[in-house]
């Protein structure tokens, strides 16, 4: 880990490959069976990149990505217990209706040309996510790709996105 | 197994990787914080000054010391706590330190209460303003320290951020308020209680919603700047 807090690609790779049947471990050990362990697993590997430079070299690793993995499970249960709360409250139809067909419909022409300056990929995660209301897993789908994979191209428009436009707007 | 999409992940993530700087050891964001409470107290002192008799009345009668060990506990508790809450794999150390925080709250305000309750109220009893210049004090002796904590937690991942915010309000209001007792000229029991012992409450009454919004304002800068 200490390899790849300096930039280490190959050590990165290899660290995260070793730690995945340990993740994949608590997350099981922790839902059982549910379909959905395979997106947390890939949640835990992006909280773990974007949490690297809180892990200190002189400190075991396990304990650091226990602690994140766990957090994850705790984080996708509320959300789980959450979005169950909205769908007892809300119609199919009114939630087809909430989706916006045309997202340039509701853009001004400055964030249209933000948008349309991201790469494909980036503006594409954004679009469905943030502007046709889409979940991660309904994007990612659509997009061909894993909720993990997709979540971290969101997370790159939306650093371009603020960059570009100020952290105001987001 | 996770299989192919999350290797598939792993390879995407390695290709992402910047390098980056660890946060520092809690050990010396500790020494920080006590640095800026040092600092603080000491402004404090050189304007209102040291009370002459400080020793005397802290130790002549033996409850008024306890309510300093309980405000010292909370103080170190509360700091520590706050600090390990957003460091994944420090949660044995932030339960252990917010245990104490509030062991300590629990003796400053007890002990506190029983003086008061068998202490008849002096004559020249300290006014409202007086209670009033203290707790001042001991909040803006705090306010640095709490600062410099939330700081550090907008760096790190804090999963409960109330809880940590809680926790940094209690602990640097303690640590303002011995600050504040060193000054303070009052002996009278009930100003002990309310001004000094129960002074981590009123901090988490008045630190806890300028704190939280602090620490979204940090976390923001450093998400701006991964």
């Amino acid at each position: 880990m200490a390899a790849a807090q300096q930039g280490d690609a190959d050590a990165y790779q290899r660290l995260l490959t070793e730690l995945l049947p340990f993740v994949s471990g608590i997350v099981r050990g922790r839902t059982g069976d549910d379909p959905a362990a395979e997106d947390i697993v890939q949640e835990v590997l992006l909280s773990i990149h974007t949490a690297r430079y809180t892990y200190r070299p002189e400190r075991p690793v396990e304990p650091w990505v226990r602690t994140i993995a766990r957090n994850a499970v705790i984080d996708w249960a509320r959300r789980q217990a959450r979005a169950r709360g909205r769908e007892s409250g809300v119609d199919a139809a009114d939630l087809a209706d909430a989706r916006v067909d045309s997202p340039s419909a509701v853009l001004s022409p400055g964030v249209e040309r933000a948008l349309s300056s991201l790469p494909e990929a980036q503006r594409q995660a954004v679009v469905m996510l943030k502007l046709e209301g889409l979940t991660v897993a309904e994007a990612a789908e659509r997009a061909g790709t894993t909720p993990g994979a997709l979540k971290l191209r969101a997370h790159r428009g939306y650093r371009a996105l603020r960059d570009v436009l100020g952290r105001d707007l987001l | 197994m996770s299989g192919g999409r999350a290797e598939d992940l792993i390879r995407e993530l390695a290709r992402d990787l910047d390098p980056v700087d660890p946060i520092p050891r809690i050990r010396t964001v500790v020494a920080g914080v006590a640095a800026l409470w040092f600092a603080m107290a000491g402004i404090g002192l050189t304007v209102l000054g040291l009370r002459p008799d400080l020793v005397e009345a802290t130790l002549q009668v033996r409850g008024v010391a306890v309510v300093f060990v309980g405000l010292g506990l909370a103080g170190a508790g509360g700091v520590i706590a706050a600090l390990a809450m957003g460091v994944p794999g420090r949660e044995v150390l932030a339960r252990s330190a917010l245990a104490v925080a509030i062991l300590g709250m629990v003796i400053a305000a007890a002990s506190g209460t029983l003086l008061f309750a068998t202490n008849p109220v002096a004559d020249a009893r300290v006014p409202f303003t007086g209670d009033l210049a203290c707790l001042t004090v001991a909040m803006l002796v705090g306010i640095l320290p709490a600062l410099g904590v939330v700081w550090f937690a907008g760096r790190t991942v804090p999963f409960r951020p109330l809880i940590l915010v809680l926790a940094a309000a209690a602990g640097t209001a303690s640590l303002g308020a011995i600050s504040a007792h060193a000054s303070c000229p009052h002996s009278e029991m009930r100003h002990l209680l309310v001004a000094h012992a129960l002074a981590p409450a009123v901090g988490v009454l008045l630190l806890t919603l300028p704190l939280l919004v602090a620490l979204k304002r940090f976390r923001l800068e450093r998400s701006d700047h991964r």
